[in-house]
């Protein structure tokens, strides 16, 4: 597979190297020494042109620190140019795809951890042996493993906890809750005595929200056989998982309408008072605070409820930075992508987005473990978080979404947790086989 | 007395005053909600009880778009595209449509549905082959590329209202031009060209409006930064976790004034009154 | 009138009549048509020459089984009619297509009479035309994205403008009314969204074809004293048929090809029951990276919309020839 893709885009690789490789070859050779892990920006002179595609981030301004980093590495390494260019998140994947399938593509990008395998499965990455022993977040260096190597640097990560409104609980006469047991008191307490107020959006869409209580519940989302995948949603824990979450919605706990909301939605609804309690990530938090900071004050954060396994396990999800197999200039790409990953530029990005670093270094320079109310998104994510399967295929189960219209279903009553587990399990199966 | 005046006023013109006050409702309530949004605060954006106007209006988001935000200079490419597309489009378009209205041309129907064949496919599978074509024509990145492909797509396009709009002008006019000495395309020229000016005001306004909203091939095609058109930077407005709703309405607003500035240059050929048809052959 | 050339041509007719009377046609079949295939060659070069690929490749794709690895060397395998088959059995690719000819056929006429209306009125000498005509043309500028997002939010369940006027009104169940959470009621909400976009053009198109019409045919109808309903139905929509026919063929086409508006908006319907056929072959060949599937629904939506065109053009072109 791997071999004719590169076939294909042979005859592209030949027309960028005349455009990019303006610059004096000698320092080529190095390429032997830069995979083996060397820091090639110490070793040879770099040269050429890199281009570097990143997910916009929503806003000039953190545009303009992707910028700066070029510009830095430029100063520091004369003679090399880096372009980067920007893209939109809700297309990437396919502008991906189009890419890899028409033969031109970048030399370094940010990829969806999720999407990594997807893609290393189709041979369009170079391999990243040097990823070390305790450098990188480990579960995000296992969501880039494919055929047992690494295909993709830790960029950066976040994990989804509790996001509460501490006025509400006060008034309802509850603690922010710790298990799923407390947090169903909670949330009845709340409808009581909340004055109004939703307690909770777990809403319909976005599997993110519901997919983690599998692990909650001590089950899991799938199993690895060798090269095979096989759905684990079929366990007794994965419908109690389904239960415990559908049943938040049956109670009336959650808004009618969040049977059709995304994670954004209920964001909304969080900002505008109408919901008590939040399934989101610091990167939800900033958003809250930044739109309405009269809420700043009045909002707690928290780990994620504890299920029956005694954990409050949340899925862990950012991004990677990846090389391109056919980039003609791999010294240059490397050395562009450890120049993103230190920490001083890392958190400069990272703190302004809510996201934490994907090294370990960084995360310590981040503060995040000083900071009270950042602190749970920290540690919910280094130590009760997952990374979905990271099969070639989760890309395309996450693409289509296969999961929402199960979990719909069971939230209008139309089949039971039961029916919803074992849906889920066959149609994860039918993607897994192709 | 008036008050007969009245109804039979009312009866008469009024109601269509009337209607003509409920489309425009219709037509600019959303319109005029794009507006507002781009103006107002960020908490303000989804309230409960809707608010029709900002309470602290935020103007400065229109500097920060063009600026900033790139959309400056995604307007000028997004009219250079859209402006070669609709010259481009009419000229052939034009020249093709009157060969298939004027001339007895073998399997002439069977060319029509051809040409309408492109427009049958959803563009999404089409993007990937549209993708090789232009690598390998090395014309990736490039506004001639973009114009190329929005003419494969509105050339047909073209034909088939322009087609429409030659088969409502009797032939016998053009006939009476040529016997008055006139070439075949002198006739095209003076004769039916002005009275066709609506058809080809209101095609030039189609071709222009398909170039200026494409998203999907842009997207694909341009990624330099300074090559973006509006709808492809209006999508950087939208991030991982955040969207910054305030910014796409402002970008919004400018978006449809250039459209708004091609109406009124054309207006007086897409309304020329009722009484324009009235040239005697 | 006997030129010497015309004297050649008959002497060497009567010696050799049917060889260059064969000759003569072709010249002169070739004379009458070298002017019109000059003006036809640009834009057929432009179409097949940018369109010809593409297309070929997706009928191709769509009789194979193809993965993204296998789309850059085209090393799908050859499965038949397997995938035409999967599309029309399976529940849900089967469902978009239907989705797509209803819901497609209801905007169509939407569009259709909203749009004759407006241009109707437009063709009125009333005051304020210029200001009425530029509103009309607006929403059709609103780039996609805003649009569905204004949508959408007007429709919101808490937070819209719709449900907070029909509240208001007096129609209390409308209040928390979820419009995205069932198929019937988003169509509603998307119905108006795509009519809102599309009926612009079809209002401006009508307009530029009724100012073309000769004015003498409508004076004279008017003369025989016809009401306004029969003087549109018996002059000016016999007249307008050409015109008609192309907006009818366009709007079906556009939307039973519907895309941005069913993505954005019918996302949160259960069970993905408000698809339509474009999104379901985005779904498959993008997202699930089943590019021969995807390929298989898109020439099952080209094939319907060829039938409905080429009926739609029999029906309403051929007696606007007569």
């Amino acid at each position: 597979m791997r071999s004719k893709f590169m076939a294909a885009s042979a005859a592209l690789a030949a027309c960028v190297a005349l455009a990019a490789c303006g610059g004096d070859d000698s320092d080529n050779d190095s390429a032997a020494s830069a995979a083996s892990g060397d820091k090639p920006a110490e070793q040879a002179k770099l040269s050429g042109e890199a281009s570097v595609w990143i997910m916009d981030p929503g806003s000039p301004a953190l545009q303009k620190v992707f910028k700066s980093y070029a510009t830095k590495f430029q100063a520091a390494n004369p003679g090399t140019k880096v372009d980067i260019e920007f893209v939109p998140w809700a297309q990437a994947h396919d502008k991906f795809t189009t890419a890899i399938a028409g033969g031109k593509v970048p030399d370094v990008a940010e990829m969806g951890t999720t999407w990594t395998p997807e893609f290393a499965e189709q041979g369009a990455f170079a391999e990243q042996p040097d990823i070390g022993e305790g450098k990188y977040v480990s579960s995000l260096v296992d969501a880039a493993s494919y055929d047992g190597k690494v295909w993709g640097k830790p960029w950066y990560a976040g994990a989804r906890g509790l996001i509460y409104r501490k006025d509400v609980l006060e008034k309802a006469g509850v603690e922010p809750p710790k298990t799923w047991d407390d947090m169903k008191a909670a949330a009845k307490a709340i409808k009581e005595k909340g004055g109004g107020i939703y307690p909770v959006a777990y809403t319909g869409l976005t599997e993110h929200m519901y997919l983690p209580t599998v692990w909650q519940a001590g089950g899991e989302i799938a199993t690895q056989d060798g090269d095979t995948w096989k759905s684990a949603l079929g366990s007794p824990q994965a419908a109690e998982a389904i239960k415990y979450y559908t049943d938040f919605y049956k109670e009336g706990y959650v808004p009618k309408a969040a049977i059709g909301w995304e994670e954004p939605d209920a964001q909304e609804a969080f900002i505008n008072g109408d919901i008590a309690m939040l399934i989101g990530g610091g990167w939800g938090y900033e958003a809250i605070v930044d739109t309405k900071k009269s809420l700043a004050d009045k909002i707690g954060t928290a780990l994620e409820p504890a299920g029956p396994s005694g954990e409050g396990t949340a899925f862990a999800g950012g991004s990677h930075l990846v090389v391109f197999e056919e980039s003609d200039n791999k010294d240059l790409a490397n050395a562009f992508v450890d120049f993103m990953l230190e920490p001083d530029n890392l958190n400069e990005f990272t703190s302004q987005i809510g996201f934490l670093p994907g090294t370990v270094d960084g995360i310590q320079a981040s503060g995040y473990l000083e900071d009270p109310i950042k602190k749970p998104f920290a540690e919910q994510l280094l130590d009760h978080s997952k990374v979905y399967p990271p099969s070639p295929r989760w890309g395309a189960l996450e693409g289509a979404n296969i999961f929402d219209s199960e979990i719909q279903k069971v939230m209008k009553g139309d089949q039971s947790p039961e029916e919803a587990a074992k849906n889920l399990a066959s149609k994860m199966d039918e993607e897994f086989a192709g | 007395m008036s008050r007969l005046l009245t109804a039979r006023w009312w009866l008469k013109r009024g109601w269509m005053y009337g209607a003509m006050l409920v489309f425009t409702a219709f037509a600019l309530f959303p319109v005029y909600w794009v507006a507002i949004t781009s103006l107002k605060p960020r908490s303000e954006i989804y309230t409960k009880t809707p608010d029709l106007w900002p309470s602290d209006p935020q103007w400065s988001r229109y500097p920060d778009v063009l600026g900033e935000g790139h959309v400056g200079r995604a307007l000028l490419n997004s009219l250079i595209v859209a402006g070669a597309t609709t010259v481009i489009c009419l000229v052939v378009g034009a020249l093709a449509a009157y060969a298939l209205t004027r001339f007895d041309i073998p399997l002439r129907k069977t060319l029509m549905m051809l040409v309408l064949i492109t427009q049958m496919f959803p563009l999404v599978v089409l993007v990937i082959p549209l993708f090789v074509l232009m690598r390998e024509a090395d014309m990736l990145g490039t506004y001639w590329g973009l114009v190329a492909a929005y003419l494969a797509f509105t050339v047909p396009l073209a034909i088939w209202v322009m087609r429409g709009f030659l088969m409502t002008i009797p032939e016998e006019l053009e006939h009476a031009a040529r016997i008055d000495g006139a070439t075949r395309l002198g006739a095209m020229w003076r004769v039916i060209l002005p009275l066709a000016a609506p058809g080809l005001a209101t095609t030039a306004v189609l071709c222009f409006l398909e170039g200026w909203k494409e998203f999907m091939l842009a997207l694909t095609f341009m990624n330099e930064e300074t090559r973006k058109t509006v709808p492809v930077v209006l999508q950087s407005f939208v991030g991982r976790g955040d969207t910054d709703w305030g910014s796409i309405m402002a970008t919004s607003v400018l978006y449809t004034l250039p459209v708004a500035a091609v109406f009124l240059v054309l207006r007086k050929h897409l309304m020329r009154g009722t009484t324009a048809g009235a040239v005697k052959g | 009138m006997t030129t010497p050339a015309s004297t050649a041509v008959a002497v060497g007719r009567a010696q050799r009549a049917p060889r260059s009377g064969g000759l003569q046609r072709v010249q002169r079949t070739v004379a009458r048509l070298t002017l019109p295939v000059l003006l036809l060659l640009p834009a057929l070069v432009i179409i097949v020459g940018l369109v010809g690929y593409p297309l070929g490749k997706t009928i191709w794709l769509s009789f194979t089984e193809t993965r993204l690895g296998d789309l850059a060397d085209g090393s799908g395998e050859w499965v038949g009619l397997d995938n035409f088959k999967e599309a029309l059995t399976d529940a849900q690719l089967r469902t978009s297509l239907i989705n797509t000819v209803v819901f497609g056929t209801l905007c169509v006429a939407g569009t259709m009479v909203l749009g004759f209306a407006v241009a109707l009125l437009l063709n009125q000498k009333l005051k304020g035309r210029g200001f009425f005509a530029l509103a009309m043309l607006l929403p059709w500028a609103v780039p996609a994205l805003a649009a569905s997002a204004i949508w959408k939010w007007l429709f919101d369940d808490r937070y819209g403008f719709v449900n907070w006027a029909l509240v208001n009104i007096g129609f209390d169940r409308f209040q928390d009314f979820a419009w995205f959470a069932d198929r019937e009621t988003a169509y509603v909400a998307i119905f108006v969204t795509v009519v809102w976009q599309s009926f612009p053009f079809v209002a401006l198109s009508l307009l530029a074809g009724l100012q073309t019409l000769p004015k003498d045919t409508l004076d004279a109808a008017s003369v025989d004293g016809a009401t306004a309903w029969q003087r549109f139905r018996l002059v000016t929509l016999p007249l307008l048929r050409p015109i008609v026919a192309v907006l009818v063929v366009f709007s079906t086409i556009w939307d039973f090809k519907i895309f941005d508006q069913v993505y954005a908006m019918a996302q949160g319907v259960p069970d993905r029951a408000a698809d339509t056929a474009a999104v379901a072959a985005y779904r498959e060949a993008f997202a699930l990276g089943h590019y021969g599937l995807g390929s298989a629904v898109a020439v099952i939506l080209f094939l319907v919309l060829l039938v409905f065109s080429l009926v739609y053009v029999r029906l309403i072109g051929r007696e606007g020839r007569t």
